[in-house]
């Protein structure tokens, strides 16, 4: 029983966007991401949104969901925006003592938050639609030229693959370990800093020996069902474009050119 | 005071629209000092109800009251709760961390604010309930002890705690045929002397009609059948359909009986089935 599921892990559905190719999906979604960072102007951030909203849309998930994936992030933007906040001169808006905060300031943080939210809305919307097999068998096809210069493209693939595989894994661990310390007495809430930070240990030290048992036992399993690395291997599934995903990068890659080719007047 | 669970059904994720309930509309009381097991296959709900009984999680609707405190109170309640209530994970001695016996025992009763006296003393009563000797223990490490002996370990960790009840989930997985022998001797021990009510789930009921004086059977988060083990063999049917073996001495009755032998299936162990074999020859 999966008890905790992680941040943007893949939510088996039937939907337009978990039917297209993941080759397309992981270049739409680096295609996607770099207009968002390269967007100069508010029109071109409201239509970005418009985009992501509809492929949101397509994947048949709840925009409630998407939101509890993006909120654990909410700290670290709010973080960052403020530093911009603060940190950009210009025309003064509010001035208190040693704080001011200009205009300038205020639309870049603006800006800067919704470009965080809208590069992790992206994300997710790669990772809830597209299995972690299905993801880095994808990506080791786009990777397959660097093949031609000896790049390790299989070995990374597979590093990849385990990693992703073993983070809800490592969360069910340490979520287990917690329920178990709890049971036996030990308190994570209450007390000085540094005792709770030393009740850390009661979860660190298990989930960390249980890691290298887990990294221990899948190597030896898959020693034994003949994995050699390095050795060149076929795939159980072979990928192929369809008219959908062709249609689908088009239209992506049209809009997204034209964004840019867009010399709009840059600001509001 | 008993535990009493009054319609509780418990979904993980509830909010997904895709989750389906773990456990469903359970209603069960167990009284002090009772040793229950909890037989049921993998996915069956029993870890997840023992979780609901020792507060880990709060059911989504029906209510649990342990010692008078009601699951709806869990939260500010869950230090009072977990002290009434111990829960032995499946595998406890991989939450081993400290580098002394000492130490990791000590680590638990740390919330409970004692003063090194009581602390030692606690210590020492829990070592020894689990067959322990403290003056050859308390410093050794618990990485350098065998696999029987940080089972035992990690259960005294629970013990020092002086709970009123103790739950067991699987807890005789792993262990060889004394290690099981040693356990069950114990959990005999701790509720006989103690009066510890004792909750244990696993797969196999001749192992857990040892102890147990009652069964459930969980189904698909459903509560199947309560019965005294003494009457298991009435189930024969609902239980062979579900994989799960009669103990060995109620079996052999139940096929006499069902040869024609007019014979009570009631029994609690092998001695009393060879005399009503004995008796009915």
């Amino acid at each position: 029983m999966t008890e905790y599921i992680s941040l943007g892990q893949y939510v088996p559905m039937e939907s337009f966007m978990h039917r297209l190719d993941p080759r397309v999906k992981i270049v739409s979604t680096l295609m996607l991401t770099i207009a968002v960072v390269s967007a100069d102007s508010l029109l071109k951030l409201v239509l970005l949104i418009t985009v992501l909203l509809v492929l949101g849309a397509l994947s048949s998930i709840k925009m409630a969901e998407y939101w509890k994936g993006i909120t654990p992030f909410v700290f670290m933007i709010l973080i960052t925006a403020i530093i911009k906040l603060f940190l950009v001169n210009g025309t003064s808006l509010v001035s208190v003592w040693f704080i001011n905060i200009t205009v300038e300031g205020l639309k870049s943080a603006l800006m800067l938050s919704v470009r965080l939210i809208l590069i992790i809305y992206a994300a997710q919307i790669l990772l809830v639609t597209t299995s972690i097999v299905s993801l880095t068998d994808g990506l080791g096809m786009l990777l397959k030229p660097l093949e031609l210069i000896r790049f390790p493209v299989h070995e990374l693939v597979m590093i990849m693959t385990i990693s992703l595989r073993f983070i809800p894994v490592l969360l069910n661990e340490s979520q287990r370990i917690r329920w178990a310390q709890i049971s036996r007495g030990i308190n994570f809430q209450e007390g000085p800093v540094w005792e709770r930070a030393k009740t850390y240990f009661a979860i660190l030290v298990p989930l960390i020996n249980a890691s290298f048992q887990k990294a221990n036992d899948l190597a030896e399993v898959m020693e034994a069902r003949g994995y050699t690395a390095g050795k060149k291997r076929n795939r159980l599934n072979e990928f192929s474009l369809s008219r959908p995903d062709y249609i689908y990068l088009l239209v992506i890659t049209i809009g997204l050119l034209g964004m840019t080719l867009n010399q709009a007047n840059p600001g509001w | 005071m008993p535990i009493k669970a009054e319609n509780v059904t418990y979904t993980y994720q509830a909010h997904e629209g895709y989750a389906r309930p773990t456990l469903q509309e359970i209603s069960f009381q167990i009284d002090d000092g009772e040793i229950v097991g909890i037989i049921g296959r993998a996915g069956a709900g029993k870890t997840t109800l023992l979780k609901l009984l020792n507060g880990l999680l709060k059911p989504d609707a029906g209510k649990i009251i342990v010692d008078e405190i009601e699951s709806s109170a869990w939260k500010k309640n869950i230090q009072r709760l977990i002290k009434k209530v111990g829960l032995v994970w499946q595998f406890p001695e991989q939450q081993l961390f400290e580098t002394s016996v000492y130490k990791e025992l000590a680590f638990g009763l740390k919330s409970q604010r004692l003063d090194l006296g009581e602390e030692k003393k606690r210590i020492k009563e829990a070592l020894g309930q689990v067959g322990l000797d403290y003056e050859q223990f308390h410093d050794r490490q618990p990485a350098t002890l065998s696999s029987g002996e940080k089972r035992r370990l990690s259960i005294a960790c629970f013990l020092a705690l002086k709970p009123r009840y103790l739950l067991l989930d699987e807890a005789l997985a792993g262990l060889d045929a004394s290690g099981i022998n040693l356990l069950m001797e114990l959990l005999s021990r701790l509720n006989r002397q103690e009066g510890m009510g004792i909750i244990i789930t696993g797969h196999n009921l001749g192992q857990l009609s040892m102890v147990c004086k009652r069964v459930m059977l969980l189904e698909e988060g459903k509560l199947l059948i309560d019965t005294p083990t003494a009457a298991l063999a009435a189930y024969y049917r609902q239980l062979e359909e579900r994989g799960f073996t009669l103990p060995v001495h109620q079996e052999v009755l139940y096929h006499l009986k069902t040869r024609g032998w007019d014979i009570n299936t009631r029994v609690n162990d092998a001695k009393e089935a060879v005399q009503r074999i004995v008796n009915s020859l």
